[in-house]
């Protein structure tokens, strides 16, 4: 029947660092992504009920207490796992880890029983409750790249799969290996502080397989066991001197003990 | 008895099964009954008109202004050809009715560009033009003819390959 394709030496497999030391929180990563994957705006009324679409948010912790208090802003997207807990629930294997390591959701053969939404860690999956409407001005800047997504459809951040596969129709095209330098996804593309760096772990020269293994990474709910493919560059502190006059409890300002 | 009812369900099943994908796929009726033979004839070529498809996904239709640019000194007495002139003139386009279109839940964006670029002629899926007037579909999309090409040319068969 059919011949198995010849694979080219190097596959690639692709992941993300995300630098929560550069990250602002300015949010145009998540208006990035709404752009370019013509994700629907749910409106007020299914944000009451958590039916909010966003396959990228920003999760803002608060640190410390009193002067010392302090913001962390910590991006979350589909984390890609290698051991993804929504793939093997899918009873139509609607969402499969193709050979590149993206965790992708073919959206022609889901059926909408969402026991990945409900089985993901992370809640980087969405549900269509219903065909979601684009206001006139919103519907010409829809990305003729990517389909609309129906009612009773499941989806989820794709690593910009779209620019992927272009990427890879090019370098196609130019009959030359796919180079982790053409591909951006959205929200990498747009992010001001250029915390979030997307390429190949195959490649140990790469962006990121230089430092994929840095003991400064860390990745969400390691407890689960998913290991993503997403990591997170630790918040590392400037070491700070001791509030003396305020506390009035360091060292400089403790009474002298006399014998 | 019975069991030949049964057997001569299946069959009529069989056959409407087989049969879908043409018995949905219809060409539409056109505005004006457009005569690809008598331009291909002339030495026209498919992408001097649709001349997005060998560089864009959408192979892309022209505007009745580029008919207006040849038919306004070639035979400009044809009645059909008056048509095209008076929606040309009026700065109408010509509501031409789409033939070949995938279901909205198959999510499937077809790529003009890399079909054309893998050496497929324009003829594997829209047939042979040169002895038709309009447009038909000519071969009814469905994902097994799809995947069977892909196949045999050693094409990619990944899901997200077409499904974006």
């Amino acid at each position: 029947m059919s011949q198995p394709k010849v694979k080219s030496a190097h596959t690639p497999r692709w992941g993300m660092i995300i630098d929560l030391n550069a990250c602002t929180g300015c949010s145009a990563c998540m208006v990035a992504c709404r752009a370019e994957n013509n994700i629907a705006i749910t409106g007020p009324k299914e944000a009451a009920y958590n039916g909010t679409i966003q396959w990228m948010r920003i999760e803002r912790t608060w640190k410390g207490r009193g002067r010392d208090i302090r913001v962390e802003n910590r991006p979350v997207n589909c984390q890609q796992c290698y051991d993804a807990p929504c793939e093997p629930v899918c009873p139509v294997l609607a969402t499969y880890t193709n050979d590149e390591g993206v965790s992708v959701q073919v959206y022609n053969r889901c059926v909408g029983t969402r026991y990945c939404g409900l089985n993901c860690p992370y809640q980087g999956r969405f549900f269509n409750w219903f065909d979601y409407a684009w206001a006139p001005t919103m519907e010409v800047q829809l990305n003729p790249d990517v389909t609309r997504r129906t009612r009773g459809i499941m989806e989820k951040c794709s690593f910009c799969i779209q620019r992927i596969t272009a990427a890879e129709r090019q370098a196609e095209l130019e009959k030359r290996p796919v180079r982790e330098t053409d591909i951006q996804p959205a929200c990498a593309q747009s992010c001001p502080a250029q915390a979030l760096h997307f390429g190949d772990l195959n490649n140990p020269d790469g962006v990121l397989g230089t430092v994929w293994n840095a003991p400064g990474l860390e990745v969400l709910l390691p407890e689960v066991g998913t290991r993503p493919k997403v990591r997170y560059a630790r918040r590392v502190r400037p070491l700070r001197a001791p509030l003396a006059e305020s506390t009035g409890n360091s060292i400089a300002s403790a009474p002298e003990v006399k014998a | 008895m019975t069991r030949w009812k049964y057997l001569l369900t299946a069959v009529v099943l069989a056959g409407l099964g087989a049969a879908y994908p043409t018995l949905t796929q219809r060409a539409p009726r056109q505005p004006i009954a457009f005569p690809h033979k008598l331009h291909l004839a002339a030495g026209m070529h498919c992408t001097d008109c649709h001349r997005d498809a060998a560089v864009s996904a959408s192979a892309g239709l022209p505007s009745v202004r580029e008919c207006a640019l040849c038919h306004a000194r070639i035979k400009t007495q044809s009645p059909m050809i008056r048509q095209v002139m008076a929606y040309a003139k009026r700065g109408e386009e010509i509501p031409w009715q789409r033939v070949y279109r995938y279901p909205k839940s198959a999510h499937v964006i077809f790529r003009h560009n890399m079909h054309i670029a893998a050496g497929l002629a324009c003829g594997t899926c829209h047939g042979d033009l040169r002895h038709a007037t309009t447009a038909s579909v000519w071969k009814p999309l469905d994902m097994g003819v799809c995947i069977a090409c892909h196949r045999q040319h050693g094409a990619k068969v990944e899901c997200q390959a077409c499904h974006d």
